[in-house]
Order: C-alpha cells, then structure tokens, then sequence
C-alpha cells in the first residue's frame, strides 16, 4: 500500500487535478492513503505516520518545493520513494525519466526504484533537485573539489545530486551557464564574437566547496536555503527512488 | 541536445587546475593547469591553453597544449592549433596552419592478434 502526501490545493484548477491524480491512481489500482501537510501537521509529522503505519512506500505529489521536502523528511528512513510532480519539471524528469504526472502514476505501480543520493548543503541541509547561485557579471566565485579547482566570473551555478552506480560514492553535477543577453543597435556586431565563445561549464564532481566575491543565496525549488560560502556533499546513504522502466536499474 | 553526450566541459574564461579524469568525452575551451586523462574525446577548442599532459582515446587540438599528448588511436591537430610537447599514437594528422614543437612517435595497434591483419601506422601532414 502507498502513502500519498499531497501539495495542498490553493485555486479551483489544483482542486481539479488532485481529484483527477486521485481518480487516476484508484482505476489503476494503487490508491492507498490520501493526506496533505496542514497548518497544525507538517510534512515531516506525516511521514512519521506513515512510518509509524508501516508504509514501505512513500509519495510526494506536488511541486519540487513538497518533493524536496518529503526527500529530506525519508532520508533516515528504509522506505521507497515515488513522485507524481503537478507540473513538468526538467529536473523532476533527470531524475526519474518521466515528465507528467500520468507517466509518474503508471510507473508508480510498477514499482522499479533505483538508489538515488541526496545532495547534502553545509553538512545539514539536504536536496534533491539542483541548487543554484546566480552571479551577476564579474563577480568571481571559486570551486574547489578534491580534484580540482575552478575559477570563473558570473552565470548561473548549478549543482546537482546525480543516481549513480549502486555502491559507489556519490557525484554531483555542477553546470555553470551565462545567458546570453540580447542585444541590440551598433554594439550588437562588436559584442557577437564575445558572446559566441563557448562559455558555459560542465563537469562532476564527489564534493565541492563554492565561494564568491560578496554573499550570494543559495535557491533550491526556488526556496533559499542558504548563501555562499557553501559546502556541497552526497548523503552516504541512497534513497530509493521509483524510476520509470527505462530508467530503473532495480 | 547535442548528438554527442559530452561529460566535461570547461568553458571559455574558466580557470582549472588540478587533474580531470573522465571516462567520456571532456571538452576544454577555457584554462587548465594539470593533467587531462579520459577514455574518449578529448577536444581542446580553439580559446583553450593546457599546461599539461594529455591522455586520451582521440585528441583533437584547435587551441594551445603545452605538454604531451598520448593518445590510443589518433591525435589531430587543427589550423591555429599550437602544440609544446611530444606526441605519441597511432594515426597522427597536422593540418596546415598548425605549430607543433617536439617529437612525435607513432605507436603500432595493440591487437596484433594472428588473426587480425598488421596495421601500419598513418602521418597525414598537409
């Protein structure tokens, strides 16, 4: 049986659409307990009544601010994970190879996890989806892995828990990316050559520690958590997450 | 998406030092000081300068390297392409245009296998 904790509805639109996730998953047979966090009991309140019940199988239903939520609220726990986002979400996607909640629903019943580590900010604060620190131009920020260093200016820091290998040490990824602004009139032509070199970043890495010239926030589901400097690790232990077919490796 | 899935880049303005090691494709366009090993690609774009080895399947160089490259099967060095250091593998290609200093030294396929045809080694320089 499945334990669902739902993103409270706020407008008439959510209402609907938590009534048809919740139609869906009854004709398909994987209905199990219905709840939503509330003033009085919090997301993490629910997830100790689940655990308390003997639910070996949790679901997030809702945004990535709730998904995130619920991920670092089962972190302790032996239980399996699934999430039906509101929304498509690139990030929800990467991590579990669907994209609307329907394709999340179907895979839910099948049930194929696969080990999935959480990233860890300063020691303390855990995350699922990736955690950003935008930079204005010019300001310097540094990188420092056990492999390497890395300095730059400006864009957009991302840093991303990855699956992994089952029994090898967690990874992040860390994108950093410069949009590019658009331009117009007589500086257009001067500022082309500039703005086509390939600036954006790539890499992984097992851990990382980020500073920057001046304090900047750090923002997961568009929550900040934190500012720099900051710390970036892997859980030791993976949460179990429900993946589609082609994704699963359990 | 590109139709190749690169697993590192280093982008242009970005200073790195210390080793990248990658068992895909690692594409460098900015600075990097240390060794560059990958059991793939490894594209050293036109903006790029590399104080250090480089080890690799294949490597193509636009930009500067000052260091040795070895690689499995081909090295290739574009126009502009700027290169300090020895270079060792199989197929090697200079294009016209590009400056390498140092020795080069072609090494026969692995698999000589009895079965497998002897392959000689290949120097294209235009």
């Amino acid at each position: 049986m499945y334990y669902y904790i739902f993103e409270p509805p706020l407008e008439a639109k959510e209402y609907e659409r938590t009534a048809q996730i919740k139609e869906y998953l009854a004709t398909i047979g994987i209905a199990g307990e219905m709840t939503a966090p509330t003033p009085g009991r919090s997301v993490e309140d629910l997830i100790q009544l689940a655990i308390g019940k003997r639910y070996s199988t949790i679901i997030a239903v809702g945004g990535v601010e709730l998904i995130n939520q619920v991920a670092r609220g089962l972190e302790p726990h032996d239980v399996v994970f699934g999430i039906i986002p509101f929304q498509e979400n690139p990030d929800i996607e990467l991590l579990t190879g669907v994209s609307a909640w329907k394709e999340a629903a179907d895979a839910l019943k099948r049930r194929r996890w696969q080990p999935v580590r959480l990233g860890l900010l300063n020691q303390g604060m855990c995350f699922l989806t990736p955690a950003t620190v935008s930079l204005p131009d010019g300001a310097g920020f540094t990188l420092v892995s056990p492999d390497f260093t890395v300095k730059g200016q400006g864009g957009e820091l991302s840093i991303t828990p990855l699956a992994g290998e089952p029994g090898q040490a967690g990874r992040l990824l860390i994108e950093i990316t410069h949009p590019q602004p658009k331009r117009k009139g007589l500086l257009s032509g001067l500022l082309k050559q500039a703005s086509s070199l390939p600036m954006d970043s790539r890499f992984e890495v097992e851990k990382a520690e980020l500073t920057t010239e001046g304090s900047h926030r750090v923002m997961v589901a568009g929550a900040e958590f934190c500012t720099t400097p900051a710390t970036y690790d892997t859980q030791e232990k993976p949460l179990r997450l429900i993946v589609s077919r082609s994704t699963a490796q359990v | 998406m590109a139709a190749e899935q690169v697993d590192t880049i280093v982008g242009a303005q970005v200073e790195l030092k210390g080793s990248i090691h990658n068992p895909g494709s690692i594409h460098i366009h900015g600075q990097v000081t240390g060794d560059i090993v990958s059991e793939a690609t490894v594209l050293i774009g036109e903006t790029a300068i590399i104080h250090g080895p480089i080890t690799a399947k294949q490597v193509e160089v636009a930009g500067q390297v000052h260091g040795s490259i070895t690689a499995e099967e081909q090295i290739e060095l574009q126009p502009k392409s700027l290169v300090k250091g020895d270079l060792t593998t199989q197929r090697l290609s200079i294009r016209p245009g590009a400056v390498f200093i140092g020795k080069s030294q072609m090494n026969l396929p692995g698999s000589e296998g009895p079965t497998e045809p002897k392959k000689r080694p290949r120097l294209e320089v235009e």
